[in-house]
């Protein structure tokens, strides 16, 4: 299984680190189900020529972050649990609305300013996606 | 359980000018070990020591458990060796060396002969002698690669490759990777190679090991951080902080063994800390050089 | 695994210098043809098959030991699972019998021919001695090729080699006895003659010997 990971050696954070990503990513957007087999260590090593130890740090953190379990003798799969993709996503929304509070009040605008802007762009999102259809 | 594919202890070795010094090497079975080191460093000695090419003076070396270099016919059944100044020869093609070696070697495999040919782009019925160097190179590594050997021994084997035959050389060295049966040491000036796949990294520098971790451990332990002074406060020397270089109110302070408290420690000295720079290989190379030479200075005058 | 290995390498440097090898035999065939049909074609044959076996005693040493240090391709030779020792019993092997191998036929062809004439017997002792000083001058530089590892230590060992011909003969000719000997039609091996002989024969073995010895000291081998 070929995991169609790219490694950019103009990003200059560490190469566990974009490899997380990357994997974290094809899970939050459902590439990568709930319990489906991922390339082992070696496996991905290969495949993205880089060092072993990398990759085993990359799976090492997200072991402990819970995205990924590796079981001694079968492999590493994605985590069973079935609301990953959708907590990877909570974390990433979590960030983003922390980010639009603070901007929110740099430019000074209330908590009703700031409802009122996240209703328009639902709106514009809903007209978008009439059109499309 | 891995043992050792590599073991070398207190290694020394005495010429006129220049002395290899107490060599700790270890490259545990499964693993890529990169050699760096300035030239004249001791690289090519330390490989040849470990071919049996030349007898050390002092210490124990051990290839794929066989002392060297007693067993050393016996340790050259699984090793794979290419080095920068071996050279093929002349007059005959690239085919008969194809075919001398595995006349030779029973662990040949013909399938991935024929791939690798293709992917180096070579022509077995070509002679060396019209090859051009980078062409030479990747038939070196061929003969070296097709017999699949359990130890690879390269020194400098990117160098002077383009580009493109440089990724053809790393992909085929990280598919040994595939097999954790395999261990590869190679010696290299091309940093980025071995950052990108080496597990562990020893430097070396006038003759001594100067350092040797696990590469992810050495990415961690070096940064720069960038600092501002306000007037009148003078940046206290913290313990890891190997170098600083200060311009008027800015520094530039390097540690070899990065933790968070540094930044803390800066910062309630009341100096304003404005960036935690991750260190390329390359540049802990060129730091840790110049530390271990500025150490051992002044070691030699006190 | 290793004789077979030994075997290999001896192969190789057959291949890899067939063309001077394979030159120098059709010059030895015709000496051989020129030496049969006797007179001035006869002494233009001695003079050829002489000019091949000192020919050969230079181009094998210089080929397959100091060429292959040269041209880098020791370090290729030594990646193959062999000691240094055996290399030098590879290097030996080959270069000897290929050596003797030409040798012989072109020193029995002329000793024969000169024997079959009947009146020249006086000469075959004579040219048993001449006979065999390239193949002193040969194993000395063989020796000093793998010993000393330079090809200014093989040319001066050539240079050395060339001068000392005409000295031989000198100091062989000195002694009382020989040169009536020659010109006689029956082969006499006489004390001076026999003495040559033991001498040759001493410094070949001592040359290939003290290869071997000097070989395992060393401690550097590239």
């Amino acid at each position: 299984m070929l995991s169609g990971i790219v490694i950019s050696q103009t990003d200059r954070r560490p190469l566990y680190l974009q490899i997380m990503e990357q994997i974290k990513r094809r899970v939050a957007i459902g590439d990568w189900r709930a319990g489906q087999p991922i390339p082992s260590i070696r496996q991905l090593a290969v495949e993205l020529n880089v060092s072993v130890i990398t990759v085993k740090r990359a799976y090492l953190e997200l072991e402990r972050e819970g995205v990924i379990t590796t079981q001694h003798g079968k492999g590493s799969m994605v985590a069973a649990h079935t609301d990953l993709g959708s907590r990877i996503q909570q974390q990433d929304l979590a960030r983003h609305l922390e980010q639009a509070v603070q901007l929110a009040a740099l430019l000074g605008l209330s908590t009703k300013e700031l409802e009122l802007r996240l209703r328009e762009a639902r709106h514009q999102m809903a007209d978008a996606q009439k059109e499309r259809s | 359980m891995s043992g050792l594919a590599v073991h070398m202890e207190g290694v020394g070795k005495d010429y006129r000018f220049f002395s290899l010094r107490d060599v700790h090497l270890e490259i545990p079975e499964g693993h890529i070990v990169g050699f760096i080191g300035p030239n004249g460093a001791g690289k090519s000695t330390t490989i040849r020591i470990l071919m049996g090419l030349v007898h050390q003076d002092r210490g124990h070396v051990t290839v794929l458990g066989h002392p060297m270099p007693a067993e050393q016919a016996a340790a050259k059944r699984d090793v794979g060796f290419a080095s920068e100044d071996m050279r093929l020869y002349d007059s005959v093609t690239l085919d008969w060396h194809m075919r001398f070696i595995r006349s030779i070697f029973p662990t040949w495999d013909e399938t991935y002969a024929q791939t690798l040919l293709k992917r180096f782009d070579l022509r077995r019925d070509q002679r060396i002698k019209g090859l051009s160097h980078g062409q030479r190179v990747k038939a070196t590594l061929l003969l070296v690669l097709a017999r699949r050997p359990r130890l690879l021994i390269l020194d400098e084997p990117t160098t002077g490759l383009d580009p493109v035959a440089r990724h053809e050389v790393l992909r085929e060295l990280s598919e040994v990777m595939g097999d954790d049966r395999r261990s590869i040491l190679f010696s290299s000036h091309n940093t980025q190679d071995v950052e990108q796949i080496s597990d562990q990294i020893t430097f070396i520098d006038r003759g001594r090991i100067i350092d040797s971790r696990d590469k992810e451990t050495f990415l961690d332990r070096w940064r720069r951080i960038r600092v501002e002074l306000p007037s009148g406060i003078q940046l206290p020397s913290l313990s890891g902080v190997i170098d600083v270089k200060q311009t008027g109110r800015l520094a530039v302070a390097t540690t070899n063994a990065y933790d968070p408290r540094l930044a803390s420690a800066y910062e309630s000295a009341g100096i304003r800390v404005h960036n935690i720079e991750s260190m390329t290989l390359e540049e802990i190379f060129v730091a840790n050089v110049q530390h271990s030479r500025e150490g051992i200075q002044e070691g030699i005058e006190a | 695994m290793t004789q077979t290995l030994v075997w290999r390498l001896i192969a190789k440097d057959v291949y890899l210098t067939r063309k001077g090898l394979g030159l120098l035999f059709l010059a030895g065939c015709l000496a051989v043809g020129l030496l049969q049909r006797g007179g001035p074609a006869g002494l233009v044959g001695i003079t050829t098959a002489l000019i091949v076996v000192i020919l050969l005693g230079i181009v094998l040493p210089m080929q397959t030991v100091v060429n292959e240090r040269k041209k880098q391709n020791l370090p290729f030779v030594m990646s193959l699972p062999i000691s240094p020792l055996e290399y030098t019993a590879a290097k030996l092997a080959m270069n000897l019998s290929v050596y003797v191998v030409l040798w012989l036929a072109v020193t029995i062809a002329v000793v024969g021919t000169i024997a079959r004439a009947g009146t020249f017997g006086g000469m075959i002792p004579i040219m048993t001695v001449a006979a065999l000083v390239p193949m002193m001058t040969f194993a000395l530089l063989l020796a000093v090729s793998i010993v000393m590892e330079s090809e200014a230590w093989a040319i001066g060992t050539m240079g050395a080699s060339n001068v000392s011909y005409s000295f031989w003969w000198y100091f062989l000719l000195q002694f009382p006895g020989v040169r009536a000997d020659m010109a006689g039609p029956v082969a006499i091996w006489s004390g001076p003659i026999r003495a040559m002989l033991a001498v040759e024969s001493a410094v070949i073995v001592l040359a290939l010997g003290l290869t071997f010895f000097f070989q395992s000291r060393k401690t550097d081998f590239i």
